[in-house]
């Protein structure tokens, strides 16, 4: 910290926090107690880190109060019923329903023609294309599929329907149903009644 | 799982605690950020490398508390209910006591990151590697702000002592 020393303050400040961490080398320690026992600043600055690093030690992690202490411990049980009421909550039927639903869209898009006409009115037309007998096949089984999953689900099917798609689209899928398949299970009958 | 959890609450409570209460200098907002740290805890757990769960822990503590700090009113204050927390045990004399209390404060009232480098290697003991992590600082950088904060530390302490 004098004239003569070469080191700059900051470099002491170094010095000094390496010390308090036993973090400084057996010869870099000499050279802080040389340069202190010349520079009575210096040797006040270390006396000085010293204190605060005991006070500082002193400082011991605070007990966390009861009341955390209680919250803390509650979590596990609190989160696994969180999570619990999360599953019961939702509709035991709700994700088969949804994949069914996301069918019954698929195909009643696909009956719709662009100009608003349905597949079912095009079928009476001669100019029927062999494509177009694939997508009605296509069409059978997905439906299948889909009913297959309304029935596992217990799905209310005419209600679901009414939600998920409007009349226009969901009369040409029961249309193109009775057309297709004379028997698709008990949720169909359920919704005929 | 939850065995495991608990362990983890046993072992880190008091240090979340401490960290929390520091910043926030509000018990009833720091158990909050801790409750909360703790639960991410839990939902995080199996993503956690177990290795890692201290650090994890302090850092999810801490940008809860900064998140806390920067939605306060800027003139909200709350040092004066940290120093009642903060009683000592009778058996401590008053020297120290005052000390102590003053230490406290000092802390208290450096700025980020700096009163949280104190805390947690100076108070918590955390190794430079895991206060870098926490901080995500380099280690380079710990070291200097570390110095910093001692030294203004130190040099508010030169003034009070006799």
């Amino acid at each position: 910290m004098n004239g003569q020393d070469p080191a700059t303050p900051k470099d002491w400040e170094i010095e000094i926090n390496a010390l308090l961490d036993g973090e400084l080398d057996e010869a870099s320690a000499r050279a802080l107690e040389g340069a202190a026992t010349e520079d009575r600043v210096l040797a006040r600055a270390i006396v000085e880190a010293w204190q605060l690093h005991q006070s500082l030690d002193q400082q011991r992690p605070q007990r966390a109060p009861a009341s955390l202490r209680r919250k803390l411990r509650r979590i596990p049980r609190e989160q696994k019923e969180a999570t619990g009421r999360l599953v019961f909550s939702m509709p035991r039927w709700l994700p088969a329903g949804g994949l069914a639903a996301i069918v019954l869209v698929a195909v009643a898009m696909l009956l719709n023609e662009p100009a608003g006409r349905t597949v079912i009115s095009s079928q009476a037309t001669a100019s029927r294309s062999a494509s177009d007998a694939a997508r009605r096949e296509q069409t059978r089984r997905e439906l299948a599929i889909a009913f297959y999953y309304l029935d596992k689900a217990g799905l209310r099917l005419g209600q679901q329907i009414h939600q998920l798609m409007n009349d226009e689209l969901s009369a040409p899928v029961r249309d193109e149903l009775s057309r297709h398949m004379p028997y698709v299970g008990p949720a169909h009958k359920e919704n005929n009644a | 799982m939850s065995r495991r959890f608990r362990q983890w609450v046993n072992e880190y409570q008091d240090q979340a605690w401490t960290l929390a209460r520091y910043l926030l200098k509000d018990g009833a907002e720091a158990e909050d950020a801790c409750q909360e740290a703790f639960v991410k805890l839990w939902q995080h757990q199996d993503s956690i490398d177990p290795a890692k769960i201290k650090p994890w822990l302090m850092k999810v503590t801490r940008n809860g508390c900064l998140d806390r700090l920067r939605r306060r009113k800027p003139n909200e204050e709350f040092s004066e209910q940290m120093e009642q927390d903060h009683a000592l045990g009778p058996s401590q004399d008053t020297q120290q006591r005052e000390l102590a209390q003053w230490l406290r404060r000092a802390i208290a009232s450096l700025t980020e990151p700096y009163r949280s480098l104190v805390v947690l290697r100076d108070i918590q003991q955390h190794s430079y590697e895991e206060v870098a992590v926490v901080l995500e600082l380099s280690l380079p950088q710990v070291k200097v702000y570390l110095h910093r904060a001692r030294k203004q530390l130190r040099e508010q302490l030169a003034e009070v002592r006799p």
